[in-house]
């Protein structure tokens, strides 16, 4: 706020936002008192408020008497321009979406029918379609009680009704997103590429405006999943508001993805014998934080670390738009950073060469090993978004680098790193298309990763990755980019798990409620395609997933089985079940299980893994608990969120700065920022 | 839910047909949306119904586009290209001229800017949510609605009166 009104031209967008009152609150004092000072900026207001009305006026008849069959179409072109951020410099056409890139992914899993999972007393129980994955029970969990209506424990619900809508199965549909760390492991590997499904990413999911899960009764749905599978954008989304002072909307911030953006000290799984499990599953459970009655159980799941032996030789090759679009925080700069951390991770005899394009283009490094530290930070630190185009060579350069280095055990890639610039040479999308595809051929495979993109799909990235047997993948965050550049081109190895199914099995007589912290988009797209098979996942190497339920104990007095048979599933034990259950497993609050296939291997495996809550406090859990704890309560505030409980912001605060000790990558110190703006914003 | 329904069908079916240029078409995917309305609609936070509305059609539209490879190649300066200029059949010309002009104005722009515009002035939404809509950032939907305005005002003192 400004002692003086600072002079506002009349080109200022703000003057339309504050003539139309849709000015935010920390800009419309300076704005109003810079408009009561001029007279000219008070005839514009005025000007824009009578055209807005007769605009609106003029809007509304239209839509009673002119016939609809006049409607003249929005041409097909700029279409394009209005379903992305506006990016400067578009080069290139943004071929339709692949959508065969998805159902490649989707016949590649597991179908989601009759998995078949052993319960602890041995007894097998085929896992009806329509009792996986309740949460998205919302629906089917008595009559609507409303957004996120806490259930008291021990209140009935009235008898389930049948389902809504669409037959078949039930299970609510994951968000099915490839992670960064998916496609980081693909990156290198053989396989196809995984990339970002469209439709719930860059065209804005409907599904954002859903509300939280429910709790819902564990004796009644006593199973639960969710998607190993997160990506990351809300974190960027929410980062992006708070730097433009708005409040983020409640409906861009999903907690699992809050959750899953920061990384965690897992240990990794032990054990090198061949039927070792290749992840390890951590569980924790300690007081929630924001309602200490209530239990948090954190599931954690750490992929094992490729190990230097499995790894070939990388021989890399980075071609960096230098376009001057490419000067953007979350552009050249995230790619430089990355690219710097990289060589740390490489081996000494690993290759990395970096040519420009769209701007000062043409070789920055010649290949150079890895051990040569000093000479490619020098090149790095010249990367420079620079803008104007010498229209180049710049494609077949890092192609010849690329090939010149290639060989037996060595693994060969470009790395394109653009905002969308596509103009490398090929006059047109298909031949540049056509190109990569027969360099794939000879060895040389193609990753593409879009930087700054915000939500927007490229389709042409995700095009260009598909036939050049590569990865497309989207950074906006040093954390993505570090998955992304660092983490995932060290490896050369492929999923170290697949066809990964998890299930949470909730024990009625300790458990009475629970509740699954975000992973609300579980909407069906509609399609049977989408429906087919987003039960199974895959974990990359190193990959880590965490989940976070919230439970309400059964109260102690309680009769743990309340109620009568007839409120019970088919596919729930009955009262004499469950008092047969010999006393340790009684004791047992949860059970995670899991159905994988290593792909060493040709057989599926299952682990079980049950944990039995020790009464821990909230102060007594791990820091990494407390922390994604913090992260939870953070998400649940932002989205105003009824089962926040005390939960407030600069409790969120405290919580997170316990917890904020060995944070490499500085992102806890940066989470920390962010609450104080967020909580800056809310005075 | 009737309501839902009576008080956005038509301007949904505008919007939709804005997209894929027949009525015909434009009426599957109004219904589409509308079916999925149905069965989610307890799941859609209040208030923001109309905004769901929008973007469920609006996904649908564009996915009927691409799988007709409508969304052809992005050529270089068409960002401006600009709709026929020939008045809509059918008007009725006892209304307001003002009124009629401006929707002259409304149809000439380019598509982004109407898109805005109409979002802004016929749906009713506020900035944030055509953002979410739209996917642009609230910035540019502001930004784009100036543009806009400025321009229709313009346009409209050009015009000969």
């Amino acid at each position: 706020m400004k002692d003086l009104p600072a002079p506002l031209s009349i080109d200022d967008p703000r003057l339309t936002a504050y003539a139309l009152g849709e000015l935010d609150a920390t800009e419309w004092p300076g704005v109003h008192a810079a408009v009561q000072a001029d007279p000219a900026l008070q005839a514009a207001v005025a000007e824009i408020r009578s055209l807005s009305q007769e605009l609106s006026t003029a809007l509304a008849q239209e839509l009673d008497s002119a016939p609809a069959a006049a409607v003249t179409p929005w041409p097909a072109e700029p279409l394009l321009q209005v379903a992305a951020r506006p990016q400067p410099r578009r080069r290139w056409g943004r071929v339709l979406q692949f959508p065969s890139l998805y159902y490649v992914l989707a016949t590649g899993a597991a179908a989601a029918f009759g998995v078949l999972l052993f319960l602890r007393n041995q007894e097998n129980r085929s896992l009806h379609p329509g009792s996986l994955g309740s949460n998205h029970s919302l629906v089917l969990a008595g009559p609507e009680t409303g957004a996120g209506d806490t259930v008291a424990p021990g209140e009935d619900l009235s008898p389930i009704p049948p389902p809504v809508g669409e037959g078949g199965s039930r299970k609510g549909r994951e968000r099915f997103v490839a992670s960064a760390s998916l496609l980081r492991s693909a990156l290198l590997g053989a396989g196809g590429p995984m990339p970002r499904v469209p439709t719930v990413i860059g065209e804005i999911d409907p599904a954002r405006l859903v509300a939280d899960n429910a709790f819902l009764r564990a004796r009644e749905n006593p199973l639960s999943s969710f998607a190993l599978d997160v990506a990351s954008a809300s974190y960027a989304d929410i980062q992006q508001s708070l730097a433009q002072h708005l409040s983020p909307a409640a409906d861009l911030v999903r907690i699992e993805e809050l959750v899953n953006y920061f990384p965690y000290a897992y240990t990794p799984p032990g054990g090198d014998r061949p039927a070792a499990t290749p992840f390890a599953t951590h569980l924790e459970v300690a007081a929630a934080p924001w309602a200490p009655e209530h239990r948090l159980v954190r599931i954690g799941l750490k992929a094992r670390d490729v190990s230097p032996a499995e790894r070939g030789r990388a021989n890399l090759v980075f071609l960096v738009d230098v376009s001057g679009s490419m000067s953007g925080v979350t552009k050249l700069p995230l790619v430089k950073n990355a690219l710097r951390q990289l060589i740390d991770r490489l081996e000494p005899d690993d290759r990395m060469a970096i040519v420009t394009y769209a701007g000062q283009s043409g070789v920055l490094l010649a290949s150079t090993p890895a051990r040569d530290r000093e000479r490619i930070l020098r090149a790095i630190d010249e990367l420079d978004a620079r803008g104007s185009s010498n229209g180049s060579d710049a494609l077949q350069q890092a192609y010849a680098l690329a090939r010149s280095q290639t060989g037996p055990g060595i693994t060969t890639r470009v790395v394109l790193c653009t905002d969308g610039d596509f103009n490398l040479g090929p006059p047109t999308l298909g031949e540049l298309v056509q190109f990569v595809q027969d360099q794939a051929k000879q060895g040389v495979a193609l990753t593409t990763i879009g930087f700054g993109m915000g939500d927007y799909h490229d389709s042409a990235l995700e095009l260009l990755a598909l036939r050049g047997k590569g990865s497309a993948g989207y950074v906006d965050t040093r954390r993505e980019a570090e998955r992304w550049l660092v983490d995932g081109i060290g490896t050369t190895v492929g999923p170290v798990a697949t066809d990964v199914r998890l299930q949470v099995e909730f024990n009625p007589l300790q458990v009475s409620h629970y509740r699954l912290i975000g992973y609300e988009n579980r909407l069906s797209q509609g399609s049977e395609s989408s429906r087919a098979a987003l039960d199974a996942g895959e974990l990359g190497a190193g990959h880590t997933v965490t989940a976070l339920y919230e439970v309400i104990l059964v109260a102690p007095d309680t009769s743990p089985t309340g109620g009568s048979d007839v409120d019970l599933l088919k596919y729930t034990r009955t009262d004499t079940q469950i008092r047969a259950l010999p006393p340790e497993t009684a004791k047992e609050m949860l059970t995670v299980k899991i159905a994988y296939r290593d792909p060493t291997t040709p057989s599926e495996r299952r682990v079980e893994y049950p944990l039995v809550d020790q009464g821990a406090t909230f102060d007594a859990a791990s820091s990494d608990f407390q922390f994604a704890a913090a992260v939870a309560g953070f998400g649940m505030i932002l989205r105003d969120s009824p089962h926040r409980g005390t939960a407030s912001l600069a409790q969120v605060g405290r919580w997170a700065e316990r917890s904020a000790s060995g944070d490499p990558g500085g992102y806890r110190v940066e989470f920390l920022a962010l609450v104080k703006q967020a909580a800056a914003l809310r005075r | 839910m009737a309501t839902v329904v009576a008080r956005h069908q038509a301007a949904l079916l505008r919007y939709a047909a804005r997209w894929v240029g027949d009525l015909d078409r434009a009426r599957d995917i109004v219904q589409d949306t509308f079916v999925k309305f149905t069965a989610l609609r307890s799941r859609i936070v209040a208030g923001h119904e109309a905004e769901w509305l929008y973007t469920v059609c609006r996904n649908r539209a564009l996915d009927i586009l691409r799988k007709e490879r409508r969304l052809s190649r992005f050529a270089e300066g068409q960002a401006e290209r600009v709709t026929a200029s020939e008045p809509l059949p059918g008007y009725d010309l006892e209304r307001s001229e003002t009124h009629a002009a401006l929707l002259g104005l409304i149809e000439r722009l380019p598509a982004n800017q109407q898109e805005v515009v109409r979002l802004k002035f016929q749906g009713g939404f506020s900035y944030k949510e055509i953002s979410r809509i739209t996917t642009l950032s609230v910035g540019n939907v502001g930004f784009i609605l100036h543009t806009a305005l400025a321009r229709l005002r313009r346009e409209f003192a050009a015009l000969p009166q």
